[in-house]
């Protein structure tokens, strides 16, 4: 493992050197088996769906009819994927009819979820849920088109207060994110952490 | 041989290897740093034990990202803290439902739970379906994870890694739940969305202290002190680059884009 990461460091820092380009090469083909090895997992993955959903179907449990509807949807896929490729008039039927509108349901969902989250997290119990409540009130009315009708002042101190607080917050995480994220790559380096794969 | 513009990152990223080893050996000869608290992962054990006196599951997942994304270190982060939360549901007799979308992390997270329930000699209360993959589909997964947790009523619900706009529709549900929600990330954009709907959250660079954290392993503690150390200097350098630039130099901001 130290020797691949050594590699994939070295082939972003490297720059065209010939007598280098063997760094290159062991990065591609090193990419490569990391995509053979996904398309694995994925099979595993399919493996374990339809072996957890059949014991459902079989046992006829509440939800065996859900079980067997993904079993059934999964086979139709991957037959008219294998059969006549992700192109094909039948597979993009089912994509486009069926999967897009589930996910932009799920996706427009998220907007009342908003509405329940901030309903439980705007009460004003303290100075942070004052603070929190407040900016959100002025960000909310500042980006609805009713806040510059109110005041000029609520378009003006929410684009101040994304722009610089907020901008100045999420930089501070973000490069301390980043330093985590080598510290991180250090200790799998040099073998020091390996609870990432349930070990000790 | 370093590409024009790289010249300084490649110094910096050689200069932070050398810190840590720096520190992992002066910890190892006993100068062990302490660290500060962190609730969200005390609040772990917490909230096993709540869903063992329930009687009813613990959901974790770790993230939406497969292990060569970017932000798949954020993912690793995910799985060193599956492995704590496998060890306290293994001893505990506590059942976990763990929820995957990506399915190179399925295998590796299959791999974890079943590492720990036989490391604590738990091996025959592992079952299969602790860790269920769902599908390399973004809404799809939140669907099936959101269903689960209505279905089975998640006592715990554990959300660590890099996640995008399903982060509100799981908290959510783990709210209606009732449960105690642990979530942690360090995509920036969603952080909001887990601070308001979880009830301890680790942000940023917290997920990755983790490790060190629960293990409080010196060598580990060590990395986090050079952590620290890092933080300070870039802080440092900051504070220098805006004092050089409002005297009219650019010398800091040439140095960085080396």
């Amino acid at each position: 493992m130290t020797v691949i990461a050594l590699v994939m460091i070295l082939d972003f820092f490297i720059g065209d050197n010939a007598a280098l380009a063997w760094i290159g090469d062991t990065a591609v083909v090193t990419r490569s088996w990391g995509i053979v090895i996904s398309a694995f997992a994925m099979g595993l993955g399919a493996i374990n769906l339809l072996r957890r959903h059949s014991r459902s179907v079989l046992k006829r449990d509440e939800n065996a009819f859900y079980s067997f509807l993904l079993i059934a949807s999964m086979i139709v896929m991957i037959v008219l994927g294998v059969a006549f490729g992700t192109e094909s008039p039948g597979y993009d039927f089912m994509f486009s009819n069926i999967l897009s509108p589930a996910s932009s349901t799920m996706y427009a969902s998220i907007a009342f979820y908003i509405v329940t989250a901030a309903y439980r997290s705007f009460s004003a119990r303290n100075l942070e849920g004052w603070l929190l409540l407040i900016t959100a009130v002025i960000v909310m009315l500042g980006k609805a088109p009713i806040g510059s009708v109110i005041s000029d002042f609520f378009p003006v101190a929410s684009t101040w207060i994304e722009s610089v607080p907020n901008t100045a917050g999420m930089r501070a995480i973000m490069m301390g994110a980043a330093l985590g994220v080598i510290s991180s790559a250090v200790k799998m380096f040099l073998g020091l952490d390996k609870s990432y794969l349930g070990q000790r | 041989m370093i590409a024009a513009g790289k010249q300084f990152s490649f110094s910096v990223l050689v200069l932070l290897f050398v810190l840590f080893v720096y520190c992992i050996n002066s910890s190892r000869k006993g100068r062990v740093p302490s660290i500060r608290k962190l609730p969200a992962l005390d609040a772990i054990e917490e909230a096993v034990g709540r869903a063992t006196e329930m009687g009813r599951p613990v959901h974790f997942s770790p993230g939406i990202v497969e292990l060569t994304h970017e932000r798949a270190p954020q993912t690793l982060a995910g799985l060193s803290i599956l492995s704590h939360v496998a060890s306290l549901c293994a001893k505990y007799d506590t059942d976990l439902i763990t929820t995957i979308m990506m399915p190179d992390v399925y295998v590796v997270a299959e791999d974890v739970v079943k590492q720990r329930f036989l490391a604590e000699g738990k091996s025959s209360q592992y079952r299969p379906d602790m860790v269920r993959f769902i599908g390399a589909e973004q809404f799809a997964y939140a669907a099936a994870a959101v269903g689960i947790m209505y279905r089975e009523q998640v006592a715990a619900n554990i959300m660590i890694g890099a996640w995008y706009a399903e982060s509100l529709l799981l908290t959510e549900a783990g709210a209606q739940t009732g449960g105690i929600q642990i979530t942690g990330s360090a995509t920036v954009a969603q952080l909001p969305f887990l601070v308001v709907a979880s009830d301890y959250c680790l942000i940023g660079e917290e997920i990755y202290a983790a490790s060190a954290y629960l293990s409080r392993d010196p060598v580990e503690l060590g990395v986090i002190l050079g952590q620290d150390i890092a933080k300070a200097v870039t802080i440092g350098l900051i504070i220098a680059g805006a004092v050089f630039l409002a005297f009219g130099s650019e010398a800091i901001v040439n140095l960085v884009t080396m």
